[in-house]
C-alpha cells in the first residue's frame, strides 16, 4: 500500500475537525430553526472548542515545545498544524461571534430578551437593581488580587472568566498596579432584568462586577479594565505502569490539570493593548493564541437559555422516545430476550430497557452475576443504582468504571468509590488502554442450566445523553455472544486472554485485522467481478491503514459509502484512488453517534454494530467490542438506517474533492430529514403493535 | 440429581493456575462455562530452590482467591483442585496445600505424572473428534511448563504413558545458567531435545506407527500473532511452518512477547517430537487436563455416560509394561486369572472395592518384573520398579500400596507383620496391602512351577474354609507345598481356612 502514501491523500485531522465544528456552526445559522434550538448550537461549538484547545491544540504544543519535526498523516509537523489551526479558529471564533451579535442576539430581542452587552446599557432603576444584587449576593464571594512587588502574578483557573484591571491609588494616578478579579462560578452567570415595555433583559455576571469594581479596590482609581478568559492544557498524561493507585494518581492529575500551560487567551475586542501586553507576557501566551471577542466569553453559558420557562415555542418540541414494542406487556425482560434477539435505536427508542435490565437482574433470586462496562455516566444514574443493590442483593457485580474518560474522570472517581462501597469489584480501567466498549453480562441460573444475557451497545451507559444521542443496542442470549461477554470480562478483569473469540470482534488486537480482512474480502470480489459494497457509519475516521485499504478498496472497484458525522482524514474523487468513496456528515438535533458497518459479501451482508470509529485510538489503544447482527428481520432494521441516512437530502453535508462540505443538492429529490423520519419511524413501530394487540395496557415500571 | 451440574476444575501448574468451569446434564452433555488462568511461576521456585518459597505461597494463595468471584459468578457445586508438577516436587508441598486450605478453602489433590497424563488422555478421548482421529494410532504431547509427557495411543489401546524430566521451564533454567546467546541457546535445547526423544524412541517406540500427534494445551493457540485455530488439523508442510514461524516470531520478540522464553522449548519440543515419531499431521486439540478432570467428575457423578473402556486403558498399558520386563508371560496371566476368581469370592465380605481388584490385576501382572534385573530378592526389585514406574491411572499412594502388595506377597504371616508396620501405612491401608498381598501370594503359588498345572479353578466358602477346587493337569506336589506355607497369613487376613481340592483326587487338608 505503498502508492497511497502520498499526504497530499489526506486531510489533517485538526483542520477536519474544524470544519466539523463549522457544519454545527452552520446549524447556528439556520434561520428557519427555533432560536434557542440556534443559540443551542452555537454553545455546542463553544463546548467543543474549548475541548479542543485543552486537549489538541495543548499536545500539539507539548509535541511543538519538545521540538518534534514528525509529520501527521497529512505531512505537517505540530507547528505548521498550529500555525493553520490558529487561522482557522480566528476566522471561526470570529463567525460566531458574527452570529451571536448580528442574528442571534437581534433574534432573541425580536422575542423579548436584550443580551446586555455592557453594563453601561442598563437604565438607572436597573442599575440600582444589579448594584444591590453585587452588594448582597457578589462582593462577599469575590476575591480581588492585586499584584505588585509583594504579591506575584496570581494562579488563574482554567476556563474561569475573570477581569483584569490596572488600578492607581487615588493619592497617586501615575503607579499602576495590575489587578483581578475571578467571575465567580459559584453564582449563576446571568441576571434577568425587566424593561419598561414588559420585555427583559440579561446581564452578565461579570458585567455586573465590572460595574462595582470600584467597590474592591477602595482607595485605588480603576485606570482600565476588561473581561478576559484563559484556556490551559488540560490533557492528562499518567504514568500507568508506575502508578501505584491509578484512583489517586488519576485525582491529583486532575487537580493539577488547572494549572496547566496556559495556550488559550480570549479578551473583550475593546480591552486597551497595555493590559492584553501585560496578560500576554504574564501567562507566555503568544500573539497567535489571543483570541479578541466582540461579545461575551464562554458561549456555551447560552446552552443555559434552552430551558427557559415560557419559551416552548422557540425550541424543538420535546421529543419523547417512543417505548420498544417487546418490552410493553410486562413480561420479564428475560424471557423477551430468550424469545428473540431485540435491537434499539435510540433515542427514537426509548432507553428504558436498558436500565430495567440491569434493574430487573438487580433484584431476580436466579441472576448470579452483572458485568458492566461504563465510561460516561449520567448524574444520577439508575444504573449505578441497579449495581449498588445487585451488589447488596448479594450476587457478584464487576463493574468496569474507566478513569480515563476524558473529562468525566472526577465523575468516574465518583461513580467508582460509591460502587465499591456497595460490594461490587470495581475495575478502574487497563494499563495503558482505554475501555470504550458497552457491555452488560448477566449471567442467570435457569432450569435448563445457566444462561447468558448480553447488552452491547453503540454508546454510553448514560440515560441523559441517551435521549440526544442517535445509538443502537441489542439485547441477545446468544450462546456464543455470551461465552465471547464473559471472555471480555475476563479480559478486562486481568485474567488471561480467550483463545479464540466466537462472534465478537474485539480491540486492541484483533478488530483491526478483523476489519482488514472484511476490506480485503471485498476488493477480492470486486477483482472476481462481483458486487463489493462497503457502508460504514461512524464518528470519526482517522485510521491511517484503514483509509489506505478504502483506497484500495476503491481502486478496484468496490462501492464505498461513509457516513463519519466529525473528523475524516480520508479524501475523496482523487482519481485513480477515491473515486469510488463517498462520505457525508449528518448533524442535526440529535448527536448521531452509532456505529454501524455493513460489508456486501457477495450478497451475504455482513452487518456489524459497535462501539469503535474508524480512529488510532479506537483501533489501537481501546478495548472496543464490534458485534454481529445476525437476525435476518435485525439486519433489515439496521440496512434501512444505512439507506436512510444515505438518501438525507436535509441534514446531510456531502464532502468534497476540495475538501469542503456541501448541503446536498435537492433538484430530483425528495425532502428527507433522516432524524425525522426515525422519529416518526419508532412512533409507527409503536402503533403497529398497539394495532396487532388491539388492547389497553398498563406498562409498569420499576421503582427507583 | 439437579438438571444441570456446574462444577470447576482448578489446576495448580508449574507456570499458572487454570479454573475452568463446566456445566453438565445428561440432555446437552458438557459445556465449558469459563476458563481463566493466573499466571504463577511456581515450577521456578521448585527447580531452584526445591521448595516453594513463603512469598509465591502468598501471591498464590492471592490468586486463588480472586478465582473465587468467577466461580460464584456460576454459582459452582463442586471444585476438583490438583496440583501439579511444581507443588508436587516441592519439599515443602504438605504446608503449601495446608495454608491454601486455610487461606481459600480449596482442598488441592496431588497428582503425579501419570494421573496428570491419564487425566490429559481423557480429556482427549472424551473429544469427539478422537476416535476418528486415533484409528492410525496417535501419540499425546503435554509439553506443559513442569513435564513432558508422552501418552500412545496404538491399535485401539493405550501403548505407554512415559513422563520425561524434560519441562520448558528446566530447559529454561538450564540455557538461562549457560549465559549462551539466544541462538546458542536455541541450539542447545534442539539438540538436548533431539538426545531425550532418540532414547525414548529407542526403548518405547519401536515399531510403533502414528499418523497423529495431538497436542494438548494452549501452547499453540496462546499467542495471538501465530496462533493456529483450536481443534486445527494441520498436515505436516503446515505444522512445520507453524512451528518454525512460531521460533522465529519468539526468538525475534524475546524481550518484547510474554512468556517467550517459556513458549520456545515447547515449540522446539513439539517440532522435534513431530520429527522423531514420523507423523503425518499434527492436532491442535487445545484440550486441556482440567477437561479430563471434567469429564472423570462428569462421569463419576453419572452426569455423563462413560463411552470409552477407561479400564481397559489401564489394563492395557499394565500389560504393555510387564512385556517390557517379562519374556514369558503366561505365568502372569494365569496368576492375574486366579487372583481374580479369588478376589471376587472373598471381597464383598472383606471389604474390598472395584479400585483394590484393579491394583490386584495390576500387581499380579507385575509382581516379578524385578526379575528382570536379578534372580536374588526379585520381590523387593519388583516392588522398587513398580513404585518408580508411570503407570496411568495410579495416584502416587496407589502405587505404594502396589509396591508393597508385591513385595509382601512371598512372605510369611510374621514377616508381612514386621515389615508392615515399619512403613506409614493407615490400619484400612495395611489391612488392604495384607488381604491383596496373600491373594496374589495363594495366586503365585498355584503355577510356583510356571506350568499352569491347574485348570478349571473355582472357589467357593463353605463354612470356615475357603475351598479351591482345581483340575489337575499333572502332579500339584510342589505347589501343595508351598501352599501350606501361605495358609496362617491367608487365614489371619480372611478368617478362612485355605483348602485346595484336586478334582479326582480325595481331599487334601493343608
Amino acid at each position: 500500500m505503498k502508492e497511497f502514501k502520498n499526504p497530499a491523500y489526506y486531510e489533517n485531522r485538526e483542520l477536519s475537525w474544524i470544519k466539523f465544528n463549522e457544519r454545527c456552526l452552520e446549524e447556528a445559522k439556520k434561520t428557519d430553526l427555533p432560536i434557542l434550538e440556534r443559540l443551542n448550537f452555537l454553545s455546542i461549538t463553544a463546548s467543543n472548542l474549548d475541548e479542543f484547545f485543552m486537549v489538541r491544540v495543548a499536545s500539539l504544543k507539548d509535541v511543538e515545545n519538545a521540538g518534534s519535526q514528525k509529520k501527521d498523516i497529512a505531512g505537517m509537523t505540530a507547528g505548521e498544524q498550529l500555525k493553520k489551526i490558529s487561522k482557522k479558529l480566528h476566522e471561526f471564533m470570529k463567525s460566531q461571534y458574527t452570529t451571536f451579535t448580528y442574528s442571534l442576539a437581534p433574534q432573541l430581542k425580536e422575542n423579548g430578551l436584550t443580551i446586555l452587552k455592557s453594563y453601561k446599557e442598563l437604565t438607572p432603576e436597573q442599575a440600582v437593581k444589579t448594584e444591590e444584587y453585587f452588594d448582597e449576593i457578589v462582593y462577599p464571594v469575590l476575591t480581588p488580587m492585586a499584584v505588585d512587588s509583594s504579591r506575584p502574578f496570581p494562579l488563574v483557573r482554567n476556563k474561569s472568566i475573570n477581569i483584569a484591571a490596572f488600578i492607581s491609588p487615588k493619592d497617586d494616578s501615575n503607579e499602576a498596579d495590575f489587578a483581578t478579579v475571578q467571575v465567580p462560578d459559584v453564582l449563576p452567570r446571568g441576571f434577568f432584568l425587566s424593561n419598561e415595555d414588559g420585555t427583559q433583559s440579561l446581564i452578565l455576571l461579570e458585567e455586573i462586577i465590572k460595574q462595582n469594581m470600584h467597590k474592591l479596590f477602595l482607595k485605588h482609581n480603576i485606570q482600565t479594565m476588561g473581561v478576559y478568559r484563559i484556556i490551559r492544557n488540560a490533557d492528562l498524561t499518567i504514568d500507568e505502569e508506575e502508578a501505584a493507585d491509578l484512583l489517586k494518581e488519576i485525582e491529583e492529575k486532575i487537580r493539577g490539570r488547572q494549572w496547566g500551560q496556559v495556550i488559550h487567551l480570549s479578551v473583550e475586542e475593546d480591552m486597551p493593548k497595555r493590559l492584553i501586553q501585560y496578560l500576554s507576557d504574564n501567562f507566555h501566551v503568544k500573539k497567535d493564541d489571543i483570541y479578541y471577542l466582540n461579545g461575551p466569553m464562554d458561549l456555551k453559558y447560552f446552552m443555559k437559555l434552552h430551558g427557559m420557562k415560557g419559551w416552548d415555542d422557540k425550541r424543538y418540541k420535546k421529543h419523547k422516545p417512543a417505548p420498544v414494542k417487546e418490552f410493553m406487556d410486562g413480561t420479564s425482560i428475560f424471557d423477551v430476550i430468550r424469545e428473540k434477539d431485540v435491537l434499539m435505536h435510540h433515542p427514537y427508542q426509548s432507553f428504558d430497557p436498558v436500565v430495567d435490565f440491569v434493574k430487573e437482574a438487580s433484584v431476580d433470586p436466579n441472576v448470579l452475576a452483572i458485568k458492566q462496562t461504563l465510561y460516561r455516566v449520567s448524574g444520577n444514574s439508575p444504573i449505578i443504582a441497579a449495581l449498588e443493590r445487585a451488589a447488596m442483593e448479594g450476587k457478584q457485580v464487576t463493574v468496569l468504571v474507566e478513569l480515563k474518560a476524558r473529562f468525566d474522570e472526577e465523575n468516574n472517581i465518583v461513580w467508582a468509590k460509591k460502587l465499591e462501597k456497595a460490594g461490587c469489584h470495581v475495575i478502574y480501567g487497563l494499563v495503558g488502554l482505554k475501555t470504550h466498549s458497552k457491555i452488560t453480562l448477566v449471567v442467570r441460573r435457569e432450569e435448563e442450566g445457566i444462561k447468558r444475557y448480553v447488552h452491547l451497545g453503540t454508546g454510553n451507559y448514560n440515560d441523559s445523553t441517551a435521549k440526544i444521542y442517535t445509538d443502537m443496542g441489542l439485547f441477545t442470549c446468544d450462546e456464543a455472544i455470551g461465552s465471547d461477554a464473559t471472555a471480555v470480562f475476563n479480559m478486562l478483569s486481568g485474567y488471561s486472554e480467550p483463545e479464540q473469540w466466537n462472534k465478537l470482534l474485539v480491540a486492541p488486537y484483533w478488530l483491526k485485522d478483523a476489519f482488514y480482512s472484511m476490506i480485503d474480502r471485498e476488493i477480492q470480489h470486486a477483482k472476481e467481478g462481483k458486487e463489493a459494497h462497503i457502508i460504514a457509519k461512524m464518528n470519526s475516521l482517522n485510521h491511517k491503514g484503514i483509509i489506505q485499504k478504502l483506497y484500495e478498496a476503491s481502486r478496484a472497484g468496490v462501492k464505498i459509502d461513509l457516513i463519519v458525522r466529525g473528523i475524516c482524514c480520508l479524501k475523496v474523487g482523487i482519481p485513480g484512488v477515491s473515486e469510488n468513496i463517498t462520505v457525508r456528515s449528518i448533524v442535526g438535533q440529535f448527536l448521531e453517534h452509532a456505529r454501524i458497518f455493513y460489508f456486501y459479501n457477495d450478497g451475504a451482508e455482513d452487518i456489524f454494530l459497535g462501539s469503535a470509529d474508524w480512529m488510532n485510538r479506537n483501533l489501537e489503544r481501546r478495548v472496543e467490542i464490534v458485534y454481529p447482527i445476525e437476525n435476518e428481520k435485525l439486519k433489515e432494521q439496521v440496512k434501512e438506517v444505512l439507506t436512510v441516512q444515505l438518501e438525507d437530502t436535509l441534514q446531510a453535508r456531502i464532502y468534497q474533492p476540495d475538501g469542503s462540505y456541501k448541503r446536498v443538492d435537492r433538484r430530483g429529490k425528495k425532502a428527507l430529514n433522516s432524524q425525522d423520519y426515525f422519529v416518526k419511524w419508532a412512533n409507527k413501530q409503536l402503533r403497529e403493535e398497539k394495532a396487532i394487540k388491539g388492547e389497553r395496557r398498563f406498562i409498569p415500571k420499576y421503582a427507583e | 440429581m439437579r438438571k444441570t451440574h456446574v462444577f470447576a476444575a482448578l489446576t495448580i501448574g508449574s507456570y499458572e493456575v487454570t479454573l475452568t468451569i463446566y456445566e453438565v446434564s445428561p440432555q446437552s452433555g458438557m459445556r465449558l462455562l469459563n476458563k481463566v488462568k493466573q499466571k504463577i511461576e511456581l515450577g521456578k521456585d521448585t527447580l531452584r530452590i526445591g521448595r516453594i518459597s513463603n512469598e509465591k505461597v502468598k501471591q498464590l494463595c492471592k490468586k486463588l482467591l480472586k478465582l473465587k468471584p468467577v466461580m460464584e459468578e456460576f454459582g459452582v457445586e463442586d471444585i476438583l483442585a490438583y496440583g501439579a508438577t511444581a507443588l508436587r516436587e516441592a519439599e515443602n508441598r504438605l504446608f503449601v496445600l495446608e495454608q491454601i486450605k486455610t487461606v481459600t478453602g480449596f482442598d488441592v489433590k496431588i497428582l503425579n505424572n501419570a494421573q496428570q497424563s491419564f487425566l490429559v488422555y481423557k480429556g482427549v478421548v472424551s473429544n469427539p473428534a478422537f476416535d476418528e482421529i486415533a484409528k492410525d494410532g496417535v501419540a499425546i504431547l503435554d509439553a506443559s511448563p513442569g513435564k513432558l509427557r508422552v501418552t500412545i495411543y496404538h491399535d485401539g489401546t493405550l501403548a505407554l504413558t512415559q513422563n520425561i524430566s524434560l519441562g520448558s521451564m528446566q530447559l529454561r533454567e538450564w540455557v538461562k545458567e549457560t549465559g549462551y546467546s539466544q541462538e546458542d541457546q536455541t541450539f542447545l535445547i534442539r539438540e538436548l531435545i533431539s538426545y531425550r526423544f532418540k532414547e525414548l524412541d529407542s526403548l518405547f517406540l519401536d515399531n510403533v506407527k502414528i499418523k497423529t500427534l495431538i497436542l494438548s494445551g494452549d501452547l499453540f493457540t496462546s499467542q495471538p500473532r501465530w496462533k493456529s485455530k483450536k481443534g486445527d488439523i494441520l498436515n505436516t508442510d503446515k505444522f512445520l511452518k507453524l512451528c518454525r514461524k512460531g521460533e522465529k516470531h519468539l526468538e525475534q520478540n524475546m524481550a518484547l512477547t510474554e512468556d517467550a522464553d517459556i513458549l520456545l522449548p515447547s515449540v522446539i519440543i513439539c517440532e522435534e517430537f513431530y520429527k522423531r515419531i514420523g507423523a503425518k499431521q499434527a492436532w491442535i486439540s487445545g484440550i486441556e487436563m482440567n477437561d479430563g478432570i471434567a469429564y472423570e467428575h462428569a462421569m463419576a457423578t453419572k452426569y455423563l455416560p462413560q463411552h470409552h473402556d477407561f479400564m481397559k486403558d489401564i489394563y492395557s498399558e499394565v500389560e504393555k509394561v510387564m512385556m517390557r520386563f517379562i519374556g514369558e508371560t503366561d505365568h502372569n496371566y494365569y496368576v492375574s486369572k486366579v487372583c481374580d476368581i479369588i478376589f471376587q469370592s472373598v471381597a464383598k465380605k472383606a471389604g474390598l472395592t472395584t479400585r483394590d481388584r484393579i491394583l490386584l490385576q495390576t500387581a499380579a501382572l507385575l509382581h516379578n518384573v524385578g526379575t528382570y534385573v536379578t534372580m536374588t530378592d526379585s520381590a523387593d526389585i519388583s516392588s522398587y520398579l513398580v513404585k518408580k514406574m508411570d503407570l496411568v491411572g495410579f495416584s502416587d499412594r496407589d502405587l505404594a500400596i502396589l509396591a508393597e502388595i508385591i513385595r509382601c506377597h512371598k512372605m510369611s504371616y510374621e514377616d508381612f507383620i514386621d515389615t508392615i508396620m515399619e512403613q506409614h501405612f493407615s490400619s484400612a491401608e495395611m489391612n488392604r496391602i495384607g488381604k491383596l498381598s496373600i491373594i496374589l501370594g495363594v495366586a503365585n503359588t498355584l503355577d510356583v512351577a510356571h506350568c499352569q498345572k491347574f485348570d478349571m479353578i473355582r472357589v467357593n466358602i463353605k463354612g470356615d474354609e475357603l475351598r479351591i477346587t482345581v483340575n489337575s493337569l499333572s502332579d500339584g506336589v510342589l505347589e501343595k507345598n508351598f501352599l501350606e506355607a501361605r495358609k496362617e497369613y491367608f487365614e489371619a487376613m480372611f478368617g478362612y481356612q485355605l483348602v485346595l481340592r484336586e478334582k479326582n483326587q480325595r481331599y487334601v487338608t493343608l
